[in-house]
């Protein structure tokens, strides 16, 4: 018996072994399994917005997500390390096309989970777009009675609904559509309609095997007049490493939640005042 | 529950702070309960999270106004910037209060 269960270990290590070099083979190929269109995008992010990609059934995801202060202070805050704000995200796969997601920023300590899913699959011969639901609900709780007395609870709630409509070009680039609809029950500039719209357009550049330039912009379709906040544009690399996806950036958001740096992005590339930034992915 | 999760609301800063009018500011009845609810979370006595100064006295409020720029830290709109740190920025009627304190000489009582 002992015996039996040794050699059915090692048979199964060889097994896995074998399989395991079949998959790291397909990785980076693009070859189309049924037909589908694989991988547009590497990271579950292009930047700020949410990817078509999703975790696969029964994987958990961790991201770890910084962003730094502005760099235009220089060395005072090390080019903004002093000001970091971060965010811790699990996303789940309860299928391959259904995730479901928990996530906690330092930026207005914001909870916040969502439900992200896949309606369409690009495909030769078949559909040109992926598209993917995304939906999520956010709670601030660093709105403090004590400053804003008339607070309740409901005025801590966020919303956002998004449609990721993406296309893989060619076998290097991926493009990526997002119109989005977002709802804050409370803004801190009063002229701000409390429903907003935007658009969000981005896009992933093959550089090499394992590097890729991405870019995000979201455009704000009812911004109010004289508002200080700004749309985010980040530029960014991919780098992917076995089990990781590390993607670097700079934006002029800091924050990371897609109600956050929609609608309150203050940071302007003309003057320098950007943040750096990554996420670091892990499947586990 | 439900209910909760469906409920909009469509409100901004002024909905939800009362105009404060205050004749002559002082630190003890206007800025000292704005100090301890915002900043002394880590600006204590000793400094925590990389806080680089204590807000606990009055002292430490005026050195900060004179010579830190608190007032710039609080007032500006950017929120990498902002104190408190990671935002929200303070609500304008308490901004505007910590502004009007220091053009009447900040006095402490």
């Amino acid at each position: 018996m002992k015996y039996k269960l040794i050699f059915l270990m090692l048979f199964s290590c060889l097994y896995l072994s074998a399989q395991e070099d079949d998959l790291l083979g397909e990785i980076d190929t693009d070859s189309v399994i049924n037909n589908y269109a694989t991988a547009a995008f590497k990271g579950l992010k292009i930047v700020n917005f949410e990817s078509t990609k999703l975790v696969a059934k029964k994987e958990m995801t961790f991201i770890v997500s910084h962003r730094f202060g502005s760099i235009e202070n220089g060395f005072d805050s090390f080019f903004g390390l002093d000001d970091a704000v971060t965010r811790l995200n699990f996303v789940y796969g309860i299928t391959d096309a259904v995730n479901i997601s928990v996530s906690r920023s330092s930026f207005q300590k914001i909870y916040e989970a969502s439900a992200k899913y896949r309606l369409v699959r690009q495909k030769e011969n078949g559909s040109p777009f992926t598209i993917v639901g995304y939906n999520s609900i956010l709670v601030n709780t660093a709105l403090e009675k004590e400053n804003l007395p008339k607070l309740e609870f409901k005025d801590r709630l966020g919303y956002t609904v998004q449609l990721l409509i993406s296309k893989k070009v060619s076998s290097k680039l991926s493009l990526e559509i997002a119109p989005t609809f977002f709802h804050d029950n409370f803004v801190a500039y009063n002229e701000q309609h409390n429903s907003q719209y935007a658009l969000g357009l981005g896009g992933r550049q093959k550089l090499g095997k394992r590097w890729s330039i991405n870019v995000d912009y979201g455009w704000h379709l009812n911004r109010a007049n004289d508002s200080p906040f700004k749309n985010p544009l980040s530029i960014g690399f991919d780098l992917e490493t076995g089990g990781h996806v590390f993607q670097m950036h700079f934006s002029n958001a800091q924050a990371m939640n897609t109600n956050g740096f929609l609608g309150q992005a203050t940071g302007d590339w003309n003057d320098g005042n950007i943040y750096f930034g990554f996420n670091l992915s892990r499947v586990f | 529950m439900v209910s909760v999760f469906h409920s909009c609301s469509y409100n901004s800063e002024d909905d939800l702070t009362d105009n404060i009018i205050v004749s002559e500011v002082n630190y003890e009845d206007n800025i000292k309960s704005i100090i301890d609810n915002n900043c002394i979370s880590c600006h204590n006595n000793p400094p925590v999270n990389g806080a680089s100064m204590s807000l606990t006295s009055y002292n430490n409020v005026l050195e900060a106004i004179e010579n830190r720029n608190l007032i710039g830290r609080i007032s500006t709109n950017d929120l990498g910037l902002v104190m408190p740190s990671g935002g929200p920025r303070l609500p304008q009627n308490l901004i505007d209060l910590i502004v009007q304190w220091e053009q009447e000489g900040l006095f402490e009582n």
